[in-house]
């Protein structure tokens, strides 16, 4: 379809009539065993529908009209609402989806689902490839989900290619810093903030007016980066200086909160420290405003697109002969799986889908913007809510 | 020296070439078959065109006869065909999925401790059937369908060559149709693999912990997390049938846009009497049948692509190499259990380090007790101990050599396990503790048993040592499953033995008839034993206490006790409390002694009040 128009204007005529977006929204709540769909609900979950439904000559989940989903018959009743919306003119798209994600949030309100929103998906055709329209759906989200000035950013999260889930991230650093780890994060540090976060969990009544966290300091080339355990409060308490040296044996500084509003970029959550110097499971990757996740197996073998420095070789074209070759030599790739031309094929598939490296007939290379792609943590909207710092 | 791409088909045929003869036997039938088929229209023609227009009655029994012959022997062969088809089938995937079991139990323990059991029996199952049905189906077809066509198209050239032309014509559509599904129906099939991998993965765990689901009032969540999972299976699973749906109706539509072309071309050839009657026949049977096998090679296209998912993810597994290497030339010495271990370190592959610089020594006969908080590494050191995993560095040694050039077999039977969980086979006591050594008699298993203290409540099930027991012994109680255990690790008569947690879970009296057994089971054996009470371990003859990884102290209960530190801490209750209570008094002292306060305040306040003032 998207041919024609092409072929009109390249005749040198505008065309104004664009191919109609569908988009499916999807809203889950938080589960609750206590809640009952009751006939009361479901009467006033009608109106609620009725007065958001909008007409987009389709049948089905596309009708326009919120659809309580249930799943099976007294488990998991008004978690699931669906919505479609058909969008013919550009300037509609944004509000349609805001009276969407509107309602999903007045549901919640009015007490018609079983908790709080805990996902919103969005589905379109091709979603992961049409940034314009991920962008209309986020300023929607915003407009309604935006609560406090410390919400991060919305990405979205791919894990189909029409289907993304809208969620908040927490940003680290970027691929190449976790590969290489050369960034603020560093695992070597992991002992010390584990000692730290299970003493401050044992001892909960001690520290309760304060909040603890690290200020990084960046490594020179080929250092282990430095951290400073610090915390902030009302006003700094010698004896918790005390009581956490004695028994961890960290020094703690004392930040005002004023200084820490101001600074709060060069300071994080020992949490967040924590998942960021992870060296086993997979990671979230930001690519642009897409969050995708990166196995184990991937990190290993998008090692082997770095040179002996760990430097990415962004522009260096790799054959799978090559590429195996460095398999088979490399410390990254488990041992079981060094010499498996399976493994490789596999985890080079799965990377090329994911965009972290880009395939030309049996040629690899690292994907456009690599050096870009950041580690992340990626919340589902009822997770990050639930978060702990 | 650089390796080339695997391919996969050569692959494929490596499994199915033992039975080549049956393949060729196979082949040569589908070959009859579609010669056989080639007959027909041609016999039609001549029946309708000739004989009936001719009126010609010898001919037209001729070819009645004849298509009844070809119609039967199509038949027979049928049968023949379908019958060596189902035996290859059958052999390759018990030829496969045992060729997998295999190398399953060559794999080392960090490969089940990466994925679900789930998960491999998907693939052991599921996979290997999708390679039975390209072997069965698809290959042969891919095969039979190419030679169909090509024997379709000579007919047809040496028939008509401008009819053929016209036939061909809407061949290129069936490309682009093509390029258009493959991708997408593989990656459908490749998501539809791994969703039901996942869903195996859950359904194993869940029913594996069905008492802690239980516990837990779990039941409703379980059921809702499967139904989520099934609800995206069926999703996909959909979807995938649909796009397969949709290609196999876009095909026959293409297809018979060409027999409308050519019937066009030939119909009004018939008007303009260029051609017969009987030739219109021929031909326009000989284009539908040319369709046929371009339908056939599609929907092979369609088994191909999930096919080519499944053998992809069984070869994964089948590539992967134990990561424990046995010694080709392994030592097979029987061994005193001198245990050494000098400055080892491990760290779990993609983990955080587990412990470092750990030493000690265990002489032959001695008991050795590890100790420490949760996380210390004590289960670790165990491990290392019976080869689980290989050190990252450092010696371990074994009556002075070192534990990799043990061969793993000759090392493994000559030391016995008992962890906290026990597992026990379903079957009877008898097979359960035979399993620790299958040429055992029934006497020597008996008196396994009474060391184990475990012959007194045998002789109390109905059918002794032939009880039957349930899965994983569930109609025992935990002791007693406990017992069955060291019986199992007694009748071995290791030389090291490890006993893991193996008596933290039972109450006291339990406890204590399995203590006594252990007792039994220690005498003369290198013993290492990881324990938190502190019976168990006070007897030791060397005390390894762990902490973050690390040798904290070492040495007998007595001295370590005396030593006042982290082993007091964990086995002097009231002393570790009095020492927080200190310790905190000292803290707080040190935080006035900061604020610039008065630390030795007049009034008469113990140390204890004035902190708790704080």
């Amino acid at each position: 379809m998207t041919v024609v128009p092409k072929i009109i204007e390249a005749a040198g005529r505008t065309v104004p009539l664009k191919r109609p977006i569908v988009f499916d929204l999807v809203a889950y709540y938080e589960p609750s065993a206590h809640f009952q769909f009751t006939r009361r609900v479901r009467n006033n979950f009608d109106e609620l529908a009725r007065e958001y439904s909008r007409s987009t000559w389709l049948q089905g989940r596309y009708g326009g009209r919120a659809v309580m989903q249930t799943d099976i018959q007294g488990i998991g009743v008004a978690c699931r609402v669906e919505i479609g919306r058909l969008v013919l003119r550009e300037g509609n798209q944004q509000e349609l989806i805001r009276s969407a994600m509107q309602m999903f949030r007045e549901a919640h309100e009015r007490d018609l689902a079983s908790g709080p929103v805990s996902r919103i998906l969005v589905n379109f055709p091709k979603a992961d490839s049409r940034p314009r329209e991920r962008e209309i759906v986020r300023g929607a989200f915003n407009a309604v989900f935006a609560d406090t000035d410390a919400d991060p950013g919305c990405a979205f999260l791919a894990e189909e290619i029409d289907r993304l889930e809208l969620g908040r991230f927490v940003q680290y650093q970027t691929l190449s810093n976790y590969l290489r780890e050369d960034g603020h994060y560093h695992s070597a540090h992991r002992g010390r903030i584990d000692k730290v976060q299970r003493h401050l969990q044992q001892e909960v009544g001690r520290y309760e007016n304060h909040r603890f966290f690290l200020r990084t300091h960046h490594p020179q080339s080929g250092q282990v980066p430095t951290i400073d355990f610090c915390y902030t409060g009302d006003s700094a308490d010698v004896r918790v200086e005390a009581f956490l040296e004695g028994y961890t044996e960290e020094k703690v500084r004392f930040v005002p909160r004023d200084d820490y509003r101001v600074h709060s970029g060069q300071f994080t959550g020992l949490a967040d420290y924590e998942r960021a110097s992870r060296r086993f499971g997979s990671l979230w990757i930001l690519q642009a405003d897409l969050v995708r996740r990166l196995m184990p197996q991937q990190v290993s073998v998008l090692h082997l697109f770095f040179d002996a420095q760990l430097q990415p070789e962004l522009t260096r074209t790799f054959s799978w002969e090559e590429l195996f070759d460095r398999q088979r030599a490399s410390a990254f790739i488990s041992r079981a799986s060094r010499n498996s031309q399976t493994y490789l094929d596999m985890v080079l598939q799965g990377l090329v889908q994911n965009r972290f490296i880009e395939a030309e007939g049996e040629h690899y290379r690292l994907a456009a913007g690599f050096e870009t792609f950041r580690h992340v943590t990626f919340y589902r909207l009822g997770e990050y809510r639930k978060r702990q710092i | 020296m650089t390796t080339s791409r695997p391919n996969i088909w050569r692959r494929v045929y490596g499994i199915v070439r033992p039975y080549q003869a049956r393949l060729a036997v196979s082949t040569v039938t589908m070959l009859l078959l579609t010669g056989l088929g080639l007959t027909s229209p041609k016999l039609y023609a001549k029946l309708v065109g000739t004989a009936l227009i001719e009126g010609d009655r010898d001919l037209f029994l001729i070819c009645v006869g004849s298509l009844l012959a070809v119609h039967m022997g199509t038949n027979v062969l049928s049968f023949l065909y379908s019958y060596q088809m189902r035996v290859l089938g059958g052999r390759v995937v018990f030829d496969l999925r045992r060729r997998m079991y295999d190398h399953l139990q060559r794999l080392s323990l960090g490969f089940y401790e990466s994925r679900s059991s789930g998960e491999i029996i998907s693939r052991m199952m599921n996979d290997v059937n999708s390679i039975t049905s390209l072997v069965t189906g698809t290959v042969l077809n891919t095969l039979i369908s190419s030679c169909k066509a090509i024997a379709i198209l000579v007919v047809l050239f040496t028939t008509s060559t401008n009819v053929t032309l016209v036939a061909l014509a809407a061949l290129p559509l069936h490309f682009l149709g093509y390029f258009f599904f493959s991708n997408r129906i593989s990656h459908t099939a490749w998501k539809s693999s791994e969703k039901m991998s996942q869903i195996y993965g859950k359904v194993s765990e869940v029913l594996g912990a069905m008492k802690m689901v239980k516990s837990h009032s779990g039941e409703m969540r379980e059921s809702r997390s499967l139904v989520t999972q099934l609800r995206e299976s069926y999703d996909i699973n959909l979807y995938s049938g649909n796009l397969g749906s949709i290609w196999g109706h876009a095909t026959g539509n293409i297809s018979y846009v060409g027999q409308v072309a050519v019937m066009l071309v030939c119909g009004s050839a018939v008007l303009d009497d260029n051609l017969s009657i009987e030739d219109y026949i021929l031909l326009m049977s000989y284009v539908g049948m040319l369709y046929q096998p371009v339908s056939e090679l599609i929907g092979v296209a369609q088994q191909i692509l999930p096919a080519k998912v499944g053998i992809t993810r069984v070869f994964e597994i089948m590539d992967m190499e134990p990561e424990i290497v046995d010694p080709p030339d392994g030592s097979r010495e029987a061994i005193r259990g001198d245990v050494i271990f000098d400055d080892v370190s491990f760290a779990y592959p993609q983990g955080d380090q587990v412990l470092t610089d750990v030493s000690f020594r265990a002489e032959p006969g001695e008991m050795v007790a590890f100790v420490g908080p949760s996380g210390s590494g004590k289960t670790t050191v165990a491990n290392l101990i019976a080869r689980f995993y290989d050190r990252s560095q450092g010696d371990i040694t074994i009556d002075g050599r070192d534990i990799q050039e043990y061969s793993l077999r000759s090392l493994r039977d000559q030391m016995s396990i008992v962890l906290q969980e026990t597992f026990l086979f379903r079957g009877t006591i008898l097979d359960n503790v035979r399993y620790g050594r299958p040429e055992a008699t029934e006497e020597e298993i008996e008196e396994a048993a009474r060391l184990a203290n475990a012959h007194e409540f045998i002789c109390t099930l109905p059918d002794r040592y032939n009880a039957l027991i349930g899965a994983n012994g569930t109609r025992l109680s935990g002791g007693q499953r406990q017992r069955v255990a060291i019986a199992r690790a007694l009748i071995r008569n290791p030389r090291i033995l490890i006993l893991d947690e193996a008596t933290s879970a039972l109450d006291t009296v339990s406890e204590s008839k399995v203590q006594d057994a252990l007792s039994q089971l220690m005498k003369n054996r290198t013993t290492f034993i990881i324990a938190h009470r502190l019976s168990t371990i006070r007897n030791a003859n060397k005390i390894v206490v762990l902490k973050e990884g690390r040798v904290a102290q070492i040495g007998h209960h007595d001295d370590l006790i005396d030593q006042q530190g982290l082993y007091r801490e964990l086995y002097d209750p009231d002393w570790a409390k009095e020492q927080k209570r200190l310790r905190d008094i000292r803290i707080e002292e040190l935080a006035l002694a900061a604020l610039g306060a008065d630390v030795t305040d007049p009034r008469p306040q113990s140390h204890t009040t004035r902190a708790s003032a704080l």
